[in-house]
């Protein structure tokens, strides 16, 4: 996979067609599916002057998460030169079953909550990932489900950065497993960060 | 979908047993009700397959479910929105 895909997109122009006949009930069914975490609202409108929505849930494609770790996409989105350069850390859940939409609901919260990070240019929504920032901070969240695993990797490209994003995006799997699933989600993080309790926002440090 | 406007000059009780009865409607599993969502409060849902319906016109594998309404999406500015959906 050397370049990024735009898909996941979704605008107002579109929507329009899909939801044939529900021109008056448009704005609560988006201020719904915001709600839910099916979509964000991308600040860039496309070229005719509609609102667009990132749809997380639209990209269905398997990747291998090791080729995507060490893609070109990924590389040069955080400008490092190999893996050796990634900060990691890692959001493992302790269940057998988490479910799938978890993921695209933490990725559509980051989203919504960072908005302004996205004013010049789109979040991108890859096979197993997504490249994301707060600020100019650029960071990217894997996605690993293989078997009974599920693991949410964020990768920086220096500590000072994964320092910054983490404490960001515990919050967010915080806040949907309190507002969605009743807290009963349990994950645990590993990997080095700065005086950083997960504790706090309501997880476990392993 | 309902909405439940109720005018100005009716008083602030009429709002609450309205809202009451729209709680007890939605913890007996009869309506889907929002009043925890800022915008929403004032909305329902009378059936809730229109909202399952509704979603998934736009959430669903492609590849598996269409709908008639696919043809005039997919043509929309030559496609584009199509493909980057």
């Amino acid at each position: 996979m050397d370049g990024p895909l735009t898909r996941g997109i979704l605008d107002l122009q579109l929507l329009r067609k899909l939801w044939l006949g529900e021109n008056t009930n448009i704005d609560f069914l988006v201020n719904l599916m915001v709600h839910i975490g099916v979509v964000a609202i991308l600040p860039i409108a496309d070229s005719n002057g509609f609102q667009r929505f990132l749809v997380p849930a639209m990209i269905t494609e398997q990747m291998n998460v090791g080729d995507f770790s060490e893609s070109k996409v990924l590389l040069k989105y955080l400008n490092i030169t190999s893996v050796d350069g990634e900060y990691r850390i890692s959001f493992r859940f302790d269940q057998d079953f988490t479910p799938a939409a978890y993921y695209n609901r933490v990725v559509t919260r980051l989203v919504t909550v960072w908005r302004e990070s996205y004013t010049e240019k789109d979040p991108t929504i890859l096979p197993n990932g997504c490249l994301l920032s707060i600020g100019h901070v650029r960071y990217v969240l894997i996605l690993n489900t293989k078997g009974d695993t599920f693991i949410i990797d964020v990768l920086t490209s220096t500590k000072d950065h994964n320092d910054v994003i983490i404490p960001h995006v515990s919050k967010a799997m915080t806040d949907i497993n309190n507002e969605m699933y009743r807290g009963n989600l349990h994950f645990g993080h590993s990997g080095q960060t700065k005086s950083f309790d997960l504790e706090q926002v309501g997880g476990t440090n392993h | 979908m309902l909405s439940y406007d109720i005018d100005d000059d009716d008083t602030v009780s009429s709002r609450k047993r309205a809202l009451v009865f729209v709680q007890f409607c939605t913890q007996i599993g009869a309506v889907f009700s929002f009043d925890s969502i800022p915008g929403l409060q004032d909305y329902c849902i009378l059936h809730r397959q229109w909202l399952l319906d509704t979603i998934t016109y736009v959430v669903r594998d492609f590849k598996l479910h269409r709908f008639c309404r696919d043809c005039n999406a997919m043509n929309l500015n030559n496609g584009k929105s199509w493909t980057a959906l």
